[in-house]
């Protein structure tokens, strides 16, 4: 009898253990928005839902970060991308720890970036306004605007590539302290460090290293409130340029006409 | 001359010569004391300054090694932190101060002065030499400085300071390039110079000697005075008055005050003694009288 009482608590022990181990490595293997500070919302489908720290990140969502705002979002295994308003993404594809081919995939459309994946991590695809930039083992800061891009390798190597259908220009790798510019079509510029005006209008919290917050949110994570859906304005950016075949299909229903835009607006807002 | 007036010209250069001894070597030793302590402060402050040097190297730069590769930073430089540290305490104590007195430094506010200069160039040339103290007159009055000097000991050093291709170009941007570079592996390259005031401790020395040499002249007086009252009344008003009636006697007048003393002193002893003689004396006389 004491023998069965004593195999029983040793059971119970490690049925313990092994649940805990399972619940840290769901959280290490699930993408999450591990900081979420000032006004950011991500649209899911077409709906927007008020975004909070420890969501799971989803293949699909767009994040939108308001002025000043911050998102950071971890990935499987380690690569970070830190969101930084206003800015306007689309996280176009998550990998998993072990996924193949293993990349995390973002379009940034507009606003500060700062990426970081190291090499035993998924690598991080970046589809920017004028190039596509990959980065396998390093740390980048990027700056999305209208046709325009402009990135700075702080650290380890990175890879520009023009984007498929646009004005081809050679691709190349970057090293540490390269500064690299494209606007519109026109030819790259790049130079060794990042020019005073890049700094100077550079969020200064994006100067610091990227701190690693997964660990936090290993419980059960946060339900997002939803809102309202995404409108016509709203939608349009997505609509043009590369990711249009992406988006096409996800905002067929979306309304066109302003009227019944607020009319919706008003049913589906909390 | 009188015994009072002997008595007090001895003990007057008695108390004269002990005056100016002791105020000779009192002063030395409190100048001396003064001296020190200014050294010790010195000495504190340049603890104090490389313990801003270390802290920044070991526990500031490494937070902000990042940034570095936007902009250069110099609160990472530990010069420019323990010039800043200092800068803060030279606010409330304008006198003090303290400088990385380089010959070819990075940042112009470094750069060494003339004298600053002279005491680099003795570190260069005498490896020995680890320290220097001396004193030199400034505007706001004498000062003391100690120095010590600045070698090239880390290779991390000749990161920023060898050649203008390896130094981060944030800093050549912000500093220039004509400045700061060419530095040699252990090369003395500058001096930390401490500055302390020397009116304060050297006024307090004063301040300290003069309370003492009155104190010690209020003494020698007050004790000149007792020695005089007591002299007049243990001595000089009996041996008077003995003399007196001596004198009284010798001239015949046997009925003269009585030799009588209630002290069992010299002179106690000395009275009765005369006392004696006196009374043996009288006796004499009578026999001679009853004889004739």
């Amino acid at each position: 009898m004491h023998v069965v009482r004593a195999f029983a608590v040793a059971f119970a022990h490690a049925a313990f253990l092994f649940a805990l181990a399972t619940a840290c490595a769901a959280a290490a293997e699930r993408a999450t928005y591990t900081i979420v500070d000032g006004d950011a919302r991500v649209l899911r489908g077409v709906t927007w839902h008020r975004l909070e720290a420890g969501a799971v990140v989803e293949s699909g969502d767009v994040v939108e970060a308001a002025e000043h705002a911050e998102v950071q979002v971890e990935l499987p295994a380690g690569p970070i991308v830190r969101i930084t308003g206003p800015a306007l993404a689309h996280v176009a594809a998550v990998a998993a720890a072990n996924a193949k081919p293993p990349t995390s995939e973002f379009t940034l459309l507009r606003g500060w970036f700062k990426v970081a994946a190291t090499e035993k991590a998924p690598r991080l695809a970046l589809t920017l306004p004028t190039a596509a930039l990959t980065v396998a083992d390093g740390t980048v800061v990027v700056r999305g605007g209208v046709r325009a891009a402009q990135v700075f390798v702080e650290a380890g190597r990175a890879n520009l590539a023009p984007l498929p259908g646009r004005a081809k220009f050679a691709g190349r790798e970057l090293i540490e302290s390269d500064y690299w510019e494209r606007a519109d079509e026109r030819a790259p510029q790049m130079q060794e460090g990042a020019p005073h005006a890049f700094v100077s209008a550079m969020p200064v919290d994006l100067r610091d290293p990227l701190p690693r917050l997964a660990s936090r949110f290993e419980g059960t994570p946060p339900k997002l409130v939803a809102g309202r859906i995404v409108s016509a304005a709203e939608a349009e950016p997505w609509l043009a340029g590369p990711t249009r075949a992406a988006f096409a299909r996800r905002f067929a229903g979306v309304p066109r006409h302003a009227a019944q835009e607020t009319k919706t607006s008003k049913e589906r807002s909390p | 001359m009188k015994l009072i007036w002997k008595f007090n010209l001895l003990l007057l250069a008695i108390f004269v010569l002990g005056f100016v001894v002791a105020g000779l070597v009192s002063y030395r030793v409190l100048q001396a004391n003064a001296r020190e302590e200014i050294v010790q402060n010195a000495r504190l402050m340049m603890e104090a300054a490389l313990s801003s040097r270390t802290y920044t190297t070991t526990q500031v730069k490494p937070l902000l090694d990042t940034q570095l590769k936007y902009v250069f930073l110099p609160q990472t430089v530990p010069a420019y932190a323990a010039t800043e540290v200092f800068n803060e305490m030279r606010k409330k104590h304008p006198d003090y101060g303290y400088k990385e007195a380089t010959l070819n430094p990075t940042n112009p506010r470094d750069r060494a002065s003339d004298w600053e200069a002279d005491i680099v160039n003795v570190f260069r040339q005498s490896a020995q030499t680890t320290e220097i103290v001396g004193e030199r007159d400034t505007p706001t009055g004498r000062t003391l400085y100690l120095a010590r000097p600045i070698p090239v000991s880390s290779a991390s050093c000749l990161l920023c300071h060898s050649t203008i291709e390896t130094a981060p170009k944030t800093m050549v941007d912000l500093y220039g390039p004509a400045n700061g570079f060419g530095w040699k592996m252990n090369e003395v390259i500058g001096a930390q110079v401490v500055s302390v005031p020397m009116s304060v401790p050297i006024e307090r020395a004063n301040e300290t000697f003069r309370t003492f040499m009155l104190s010690l002249a209020g003494v020698f007086i007050v004790t000149f005075l007792l020695l005089d009252a007591m002299l007049h009344v243990m001595v000089i008003r009996r041996v008077t008055r003995l003399s007196k009636a001596a004198d009284q006697v010798s001239l015949g007048q046997m009925d003269a005050s009585e030799f009588k003393s209630r002290s069992r002193d010299e002179i106690g002893v000395l009275t009765e003694a005369i006392g004696r003689m006196k009374t043996s004396l009288v006796q004499a006389m009578k026999m001679l009288d009853s004889g004739t």
